[in-house]
């Protein structure tokens, strides 16, 4: 079993809209992307479909004991879409808190970077995934124009830090209300920078990260009927799936 | 063959080896307990005993192109390549993918052989040239879609156990080289319990036992290579894009497509180890131990090792899959009008021969 330890807090950074993405690190480099906003739940195992509009849908969860290491990694970037509005529930502040006029703005999707991260890592084997997906699979419609995917692994945290410009802020005249909201449910960092960050002590871990995997299904001919599907699994391209929008129960 | 050499054959025999891999310890106390443990040199052999059928298969196919490629509808692939994926997760499992690999589970080979075994016993071993009669109401040769062999534990038990004995006896019986077998003819009171002449008789009463075993696992093997030959997988593919989910209803074109691929599939398996589906073949009449008929295996397979390899009769699947006796009727049905007009084309060329 994999073991890492924990050495380093959290951050992530709301860059500005244009920031590219960084260099490559440990984590960006094998495929982890952030969940919209720290969960309990999504563990490894957890299975979505997009459908041809892009909607994402829960399909199931296998059921997995994920194995767990504690994990350092140091200095790592990675971009992900993320909303001012997703950071804010995150800290347990309502939108609704902010002028209407606002709330486009703190909808948009802005670019986090991951600049250091430590955690507990989960993350469950082949093997195990092998066993049981063709059994989970096969007591579900699978649907011919849906992608499917699945959660490999995560990482969790108990602590997070958010890093903004606060330009974007000031421009909307909102800074001095944001701070006054904001003070009230994190440990809010104004300085005398550029930027500012919201620190967030959660009671327990939360996954901040996953990694998923492509599945390629297949409803086999077989030579009776009731045969399980045949799964290939194989590598998410970038761009290709996230979990930054809403995600709909299986109907 | 001296008798020494008899015995040997007879151990090393697909039906021995199979004997002491699937009841290493005789007749089970639990008769439907599915035999799993497998160690893994025994299912590497499986596996590549399997591939050589299975290669055994793709010569024949090209072999038989020309001919198979006029009977189906579909274009024929000239020499699909296939993968066999042995597996041993106790499900009766035997697919295939549109990638040409062809999966199947130790369980549904456990199940043909126990059917095999099941078939021999209650068809006997003295049947001789009745084997070539059309069966009867009650004939166990008919399809009986209400005899679930499952069902018949004793009838189960009393099968394997003979298959043990033959071995156990052919195991203490001595072998000889061939002047040994004179002499112990020569010197012994009974003729009959010369080793020459129990071997003989082992060879004789495992014969159809090791074909049937065989014939059923090459028709389910052909049935799999059948949908790669015939291009099925392509060909669901297209159908599913023809029509939307909302259209795949039981009585739809679609569902009634889905199970043509099944009937088409069975047919390719028939034709493709049928000996009357080729030119210059022999008539069926001169096949006096019905080997041809038996080698087929659908009726094995059908009848014995579908319901003893615990496959579904129904699934939840939008298409209801063809029952295992409408499949095994319509492949039967082929299969005499392919007798038939074979005999009656060796009959005609005769005629012909002899001046008629």
């Amino acid at each position: 079993m994999r073991k890492f330890l924990v050495l380093l807090p959290l951050v992530l950074i709301v860059a500005c809209e244009k920031a590219g993405p960084g260099p490559g690190t440990v984590l960006e480099t094998e495929g982890f992307k952030a969940f919209p906003s720290p969960r309990t739940f999504d563990p490894p195992g957890r299975i979505y479909r997009v459908d041809p509009t892009g909607s994402v849908f829960g399909v199931t969860s296998l059921k997995l004991k994920s194995q767990q290491g504690k994990e350092e990694i140091a200095d790592y970037k990675d971009t992900t879409d993320i909303s001012l509005k997703q950071v804010l529930e995150t800290i347990g502040v309502p939108a609704t808190k902010f002028p209407v006029v606002a709330a486009l703005d703190f909808e948009r999707k802005r670019r986090f970077e991951t600049k250091s991260v430590s955690g507990v890592r989960e993350f469950v084997d082949d093997e195990q995934v092998d066993q049981q997906l063709p059994l989970a699979l096969g007591s579900i419609t699978i649907r011919d124009d849906n992608q499917y995917y699945i959660i490999r692994e995560t990482v969790m945290t108990d602590n997070i830090d958010y890093v903004s410009e606060k330009s974007w802020l000031v421009s909307l005249g909102l800074d001095a209300e944001f701070q006054n909201v904001v003070k009230a449910h994190s440990d809010l960092n104004w300085g005398t920078g550029k930027t500012f960050s919201l620190k967030k002590k959660f009671d327990g871990l939360r996954r901040v990260w996953y990694k998923a995997e492509r599945l390629v299904i297949e409803l086999p001919l077989g030579a009776a009927p009731g045969q399980l599907p045949l799964v290939k699994r194989g590598k998410v391209a970038p761009g290709e799936f996230s979990l930054s929008g809403p995600v709909v129960e299986q109907p | 063959m001296p008798s020494g050499q008899m015995k040997e054959e007879i151990l090393r025999s697909y039906l021995a080896k199979s004997l002491e891999r699937f009841y290493p310890d005789g007749v089970p106390d639990d008769i439907n307990k599915v035999y799993s443990d497998l160690s893994s040199d025994q299912l590497d052999a499986i596996s590549s005993e399997l591939e050589d059928v299975l290669g055994a298969i793709e010569k024949n196919h090209i072999k038989k192109h020309k001919m198979l490629d006029a009977v189906f509808v579909s274009e024929l692939a000239r020499a699909p390549r296939s993968k066999l994926t042995i597996m041993n997760l106790g499900r009766p499992t035997a697919k295939s993918s549109s990638e040409g690999e062809v999966f199947l589970d130790v369980r549904v080979l456990q199940a043909i052989f126990r059917g095999a075994l099941l078939e021999n016993l209650r068809l006997g071993e003295d049947r001789g040239l009745s084997v070539l009669l059309r069966p009867g109401p009650n004939d166990p040769q008919k399809f009986d879609s209400t005899y679930l062999p499952s069902a018949q534990t004793e009838e189960q038990r009393a099968a394997i156990a003979e298959l043990v004995q033959l071995i156990e006896d052919a195991r203490a019986t001595p072998g000889h080289g061939a002047i040994g077998d004179l002499f112990a003819v020569w010197g012994g009171d009974d003729f009959s319990e010369a080793p020459w002449f129990r071997m003989t008789e082992f060879a004789l009463r495992s014969q159809n036992l090791q074909l049937r075993y065989v014939g059923a696992s090459l028709f389910l093997l052909a049935h799999e290579y059948g949908h790669l030959a015939l291009r099925h997988h392509d060909r669901l593919k297209s159908l599913k894009k023809e029509f939307p989910e909302g259209d795949r209803r039981d009585e739809s074109v679609y569902c009634s497509a889905v199970r043509d691929l099944e009937h088409a599939a069975d047919l390719y398996g028939l034709l493709l180890i049928s000996p009357y589906s080729q030119v210059n073949s022999p008539p069926p009449f001169l096949d006096f131990l019905g080997t041809a008929q038996i080698l087929t295996g659908y009726r094995t397979f059908f009848q014995y090792g579908y319901d003893l390899g615990g496959f579904a009769y129904t699934s939840g699947e939008a298409c209801k899959y063809p029952t295992n006796k409408d499949r095994y009727e319509l492949v039967e049905e082929v299969n005499t009008a392919l007798t038939t007009a074979r005999a009656e084309e060796f009959m005609r060329a005769l005629g012909q021969t002899l001046g008629k």
